[in-house]
């Protein structure tokens, strides 16, 4: 065969390959969409401390979990997605713990995103898994279920520890977020209290203070101060706490409640928040990492954590 | 006596104008899911004057958003990636009235706070980017446990009375489908709710 005997086949080809990239669906937006989710955050709500030097942050929009440099908060290192919308967070022992609001479960990822076991048995199990802290020394993963309003806790392998479990049922009007103060024992919980009531004295916002038994210990009125307070922070006796509509972290007095410091300010300026939904504290440096939602990205306070 | 009549009559009508304009109107009964102390705090209230729409924004996310204790989640409508439209940003106020459903131009009432006094009508209306003052029917018609008929995400002109007034297509008139006028597609998808797949937390985006 000559060369020119191919010149009608090539044409062919080249004629049918062009027709079959035009058949071919334009991509989504969703897929690109999905492409800049992974890259950037979208909403981010809550924190945790991971691996060394890296943080972990849900976010809500971008259905994914996100790993941040702590020190350079707006480097996302690496991303994987989730089925649902992601709340809570925690990493211990080499797992990464994320509350699922939609599937209503607490899944275990390895640190590859990899899916690998759920707590607590089948999804719908944890209605809302609004926030999650660990106490990996003594085993325990201590779950806000904003609809149950009760603490529900979980060995780290899986099973929900009944016999502790349900702390604050009865006395959480709507639980938001927790954090532990592994000396003390004491597990903090972030109470709306009822929204129409949060002004007066009847079901005020609260701060929650029980024991790793379940037994109320103490309480923070958040009454003319805070009003909807979202995920915190406890560190040398200061309670660290986000609050969304003032768009501050407002830093409490373990053992008075008084307000002892603040930092930011509502906007959308650096250092501003709009929307913070959640605070870590680097124990060494007392840098103070905050979510600011509305912003998507998460805010550093340089040596926040040291009340003067 | 007649001057003294002339003057109670002057005096009574002084009282009654002075009743119709310097008096606060009365608030509108609210929904039974919001009362006025989840936004306003009457004593010592925390937060600023709630006078800034980014603070009514963030008032409403601190319960619709992440991390907030309803389970109707919502976010700010924004362009989608290959949009049509200049850049546009339309927060909750653009298309709720916290305050109260308002009353349609069809003579129903619209549900989920959809569309706000915009003039004397006392109509749920909406200021579109576009289209001016458009008017906004949202309201249940008993099709499906209380929820909106498909009809009043996008209207589809089914009543044949020209007006495209379905809550999603009346500020439309560059998307591809269910412009508020009678142009383009208005096929897509008729019959199911759009929010199934431009859900309200994704900005309506897919």
């Amino acid at each position: 065969m000559t060369i020119r005997s191919y010149v009608p086949l090539t044409l062919f080809v080249i004629l049918a390959l062009g027709a079959g990239l035009m058949l071919l669906p334009a991509e989504s937006t969703a897929a690109e969409h999905a492409k800049q989710r992974m890259d950037q955050l979208l909403s981010p709500a809550r924190l945790s401390p991971g691996p060394s030097g890296i943080l972990l942050v849900t976010d809500y929009c971008a259905q994914a979990v996100f790993m941040v440099s702590r020190t350079t908060v707006a480097k996302v290192i690496r991303s994987f997605s989730i089925n649902g919308r992601p709340l809570g967070i925690a990493w211990a022992r080499g797992r990464i713990y994320v509350g699922n609001e939609t599937t209503g479960a607490v899944e275990v990822y390895n640190p590859a995103g990899k899916r690998m076991y759920t707590l607590g048995g089948a999804p719908g199990s944890v209605k809302q898994p609004s926030d999650i802290a660990v106490d990996a020394s003594r085993g325990l993963i201590f779950v806000v279920d904003g609809q149950e309003k009760r603490i529900r806790v979980f060995g780290l392998k899986g099973p929900e520890l009944t016999a502790i479990s349900g702390i604050g049922a009865g006395s959480l009007v709507n639980p938001i977020g927790i954090a532990l103060d592994q000396t003390r024992e004491e597990i903090l919980v972030s109470d709306y209290g009822h929204p129409a009531d949060s002004s007066d004295e009847r079901a005020p916002s609260l701060v929650h203070i029980f024991d790793y038994d379940g037994n109320k210990i103490a309480e923070i009125s958040g009454s003319r101060r805070f009003s909807r307070p979202q995920g915190l922070a406890v560190e040398e006796g200061h309670i660290y706490l986000a609050d969304g509509m003032l768009g501050q972290v407002l830093v409490l007095d373990r053992s008075s409640g008084a307000t002892v410091a603040t930092l930011g300010e509502f906007g959308t300026g650096p250092g501003q928040l709009q929307l913070p939904l959640d605070v870590v504290i680097d124990p060494s440096s007392k840098d103070v990492y905050v979510t600011n939602n509305r912003a998507a990205r998460i805010e550093l306070f340089e040596g926040g954590g040291q009340v003067p | 006596m007649k001057r003294n009549t002339v003057y109670l009559i002057l005096v009574m009508m002084a009282v009654g104008l002075g009743t119709l304009f310097l008096m606060p109107r009365e608030a509108s009964p609210l929904i039974a899911s919001h009362e006025c102390s989840y936004c306003h705090g009457v004593h010592g209230a925390p937060g600023p004057a709630l006078l800034k729409e980014a603070q009514v924004e963030t008032l409403c996310l601190t319960c619709h958003g992440p991390g907030g204790t309803s389970t109707l989640k919502a976010d700010v409508h924004t362009n989608a990636a290959r949009s049509d439209y200049p850049p546009f940003r339309i927060s909750c106020r653009g298309c709720h009235d916290p305050h109260d459903n308002l009353p349609n131009w069809l003579g129903g009432t619209n549900i989920k706070l959809v569309g706000s006094e915009q003039d004397t009508t006392g109509y749920a209306r909406i200021t579109t980017p576009n289209s001016g003052i458009r008017d906004v029917v949202y309201e249940s018609r008993g099709t499906d446990a209380g929820e909106p008929s498909l009809h009043s995400f996008a209207d589809n002109d089914e009543d044949g009375n020209t007006v495209y007034d379905g809550v999603c297509e009346t500020c439309h008139t560059l998307t591809r489908h269910h412009h508020n006028n009678p142009t383009g597609d208005h096929s897509h998808h008729v019959g199911e709710t759009c929010t199934r797949c431009h859900d309200h937390l994704d900005g309506f985006l897919r």
